[in-house]
């Protein structure tokens, strides 16, 4: 079997790349994550008012792929978007959690041993400090333990509404020019979230190869 | 509003350049209130986008202006860039791409306005073999031995982690069963027995060349060069010499291009894998192959003239390989790949 290769015999790199559909790129790709906050459609205000009275914790908790970078991202921007950010990788040293800082915001606390997150709770309190994590796992028994006011916020809600949001301001950021984007309806949100449940991540995923596919704009079938 | 609005403008309206040429164009300025400007820079990188993880580079900027401006103010500012060697603007499933003129102000105490504008780089008729200039980083990456080495030490390791527990874990079951009239526990032997099987199939996968070439004796594979221009041909030869009879279905190679994109971090990294090029060469036919005979074969690979380049990015790749099958009746078959270096 051959397929043939894209080309620029074919034209198709002589074209600016998704200009058929008035973009400037497949929407659903991957994004840097100083471009999530733009792109969120979440209310965070209640988050927002909590870190503002420290010492106190806001946990987001919630599976794979449900959203949680992305609050704690929105959260930092809304707030202190000069505040540290770290990540806690699974499959190399935890990079070290920068001290003396009023407010930091720390994903996926779960890879932290117990003895480095009562460590970390100890001193947000200790320091009057704010902080902002995301989880899998539930920490509102440690954070009680160590005395750390927390509101936990459970990650995941995907309605039909907050999907369509997503969807139509990640269309809209990948916007070439002025005129008609294609358009992901009601019926066709209905169906990613019927097949994907609060996954949005997987909705998105399916979106991108929709996406490639797309010859002109209009309505838009999944 | 901010309180100057900027436009890139380039002077060929199909934005089409070749290496080595000049981006030529200019930048205007709309100025709609007092302002002193820090900086009007225009810088040109080349960034990927699509489904892997975005990768960036090849950026040079210029500074055009530095002052004050009134409101009411219209300036147009020229600029040129080089186009450099690549990489070339590229389209594809998983992978794409661009070049890009991104212009911003900086104004104290106001948003900064920004604008960004791609271009488009195709092969120039100044590109020689050689000059690409991410070759030596694809050159220097020693994928197939590293891969090959370490596929081998992962398939056994993994291998003897599943099998040795497996089997453990069945023949305890087993007994314990046997000994305490427990028909039951030979539901946890059988579990043992699937853990075991496991083992066994990731160790006949990382072992299959070697049980291979205990039939066909050392495979020898080269391909030379395996640095080539699209549209240029590579001599693929591949030779053995039995150590007993061997019936072969066929002895096959493919050339095989594909885009490898990594999104997402921690354990949310995923790789992503798109093929848009698949053609195979058949070297030998099926045949009986007798203890010591030679087998020479050799073939012109020819990477077709349209071919995308050969890129590498961090968490985007565009690889072409060949891969080499011997299809032995009745015995692992033996598979071999090995990189291509495809230049513009």
């Amino acid at each position: 079997m051959s397929v043939p290769p894209p080309s620029p015999a074919d034209g198709r790199h002589r074209r600016l790349p998704f200009a058929h559909l008035n973009l400037r790129r497949n929407p659903f790709g991957e994004l840097p994550l100083e471009d999530w906050p733009a792109l969120t459609v979440l209310d965070v205000d209640r988050l927002l008012a909590t870190l503002r009275s420290p010492p106190r914790c806001v946990q987001l908790l919630g599976d794979k792929g449900r959203g949680k970078t992305t609050h704690l991202l929105l959260l930092r921007a809304r707030l202190a978007p000069e505040a540290p950010y770290v990540h806690f990788p699974e499959d190399a040293p935890a990079p070290p959690v920068p001290e003396g800082e009023p407010i930091l915001f720390l994903d996926e606390t779960q890879r932290l041993s117990r003895r480095q997150r009562a460590r970390l709770f100890a001193e947000t309190l200790r320091r009057g400090a704010a902080l902002a994590i995301g989880t899998h796992e539930d920490h509102r028994a440690e954070l009680t333990r160590a005395g750390l006011p927390v509101e936990s916020h459970h990650v995941g809600d995907c309605s039909p509404g907050r999907l369509e949001a997503i969807i139509a301001s990640r269309i809209e950021a990948a916007r070439r020019g002025p005129g008609e984007l294609p358009r992901v309806g009601e019926a066709a949100v209905a169906r990613l979230v019927d097949r994907f449940g609060d996954d949005v991540r997987g909705a998105t995923f399916h979106l991108y190869e929709v996406f490639q596919t797309l010859t002109e704009i209009g309505d838009v079938e999944v | 509003m901010s309180k100057c609005d900027l436009k890139i403008v380039l002077d060929r309206p199909d934005r089409v350049y070749q290496v080595g040429e000049m981006v030529t164009g200019h930048l205007d300025v709309v100025v709609n209130a007092d302002c002193t400007c820090n900086g009007l820079k225009i810088s040109r990188y080349w960034q990927t986008h699509g489904r892997g993880n975005r990768a960036s580079g090849g950026q040079d900027e210029e500074i055009l202006f530095t002052g004050q401006w009134r409101p009411g103010q219209t300036d147009r500012y020229p600029f040129e860039f080089e186009v450099p060697a690549g990489p070339l603007t590229y389209h594809g499933h998983y992978l794409n791409v661009d070049w890009y003129l991104h212009a911003t102000a900086d104004i104290p105490w106001a948003f900064d306005p920004k604008t960004t504008e791609e271009f488009i780089v195709e092969k120039g008729d100044a590109d020689e073999l050689g000059d690409h200039p991410l070759g030596d980083r694809l050159a220097s990456h020693p994928m197939q031995a590293m891969a090959s080495t370490m596929g081998l030490a992962c398939g056994l390791a993994f291998g003897a982690f599943f099998l040795v527990p497996g089997c453990i874990f069945s023949v305890v079951m087993t007994i314990l069963s046997i000994s305490e009239g427990q028909p039951m526990m030979l539901i946890g032997a059988g579990m043992g027995l699937v853990f075991a099987l496991v083992g066994i199939v990731l160790a006949f996968f990382a072992l299959r060349n070697t049980i291979a070439q205990r039939k066909l004796g050392p495979v020898t594979v080269t391909l030379e060069p395996d640095r080539v221009n699209a549209g240029q041909e590579s001599r693929l030869h591949v030779h053995f010499s039995p150590k007993s009879a061997a019936d072969l279905n066929g002895l096959t190679a493919t050339l095989r291009g594909k885009e490898v994109v990594v999104s997402g971090s921690g354990t949310n990294r995923s790789t992503h894998s798109h093929i848009f090029h698949n053609e195979q060469y058949t070297l030998l036919e099926s045949e009986r192959v007798a203890a010591g005979e030679d087998v020479d074969r050799d073939v012109l690979i020819e990477v077709p003239g349209d071919a995308p380049a050969s890129f590498a990015a961090p968490d985007n790749r565009l690889v072409w390989e060949v891969e080499v099958h011997v299809d032995i009746k009745s015995w692992p078959d033996f598979k071999s790949s090995q990189g291509v270096i495809v230049l513009p």
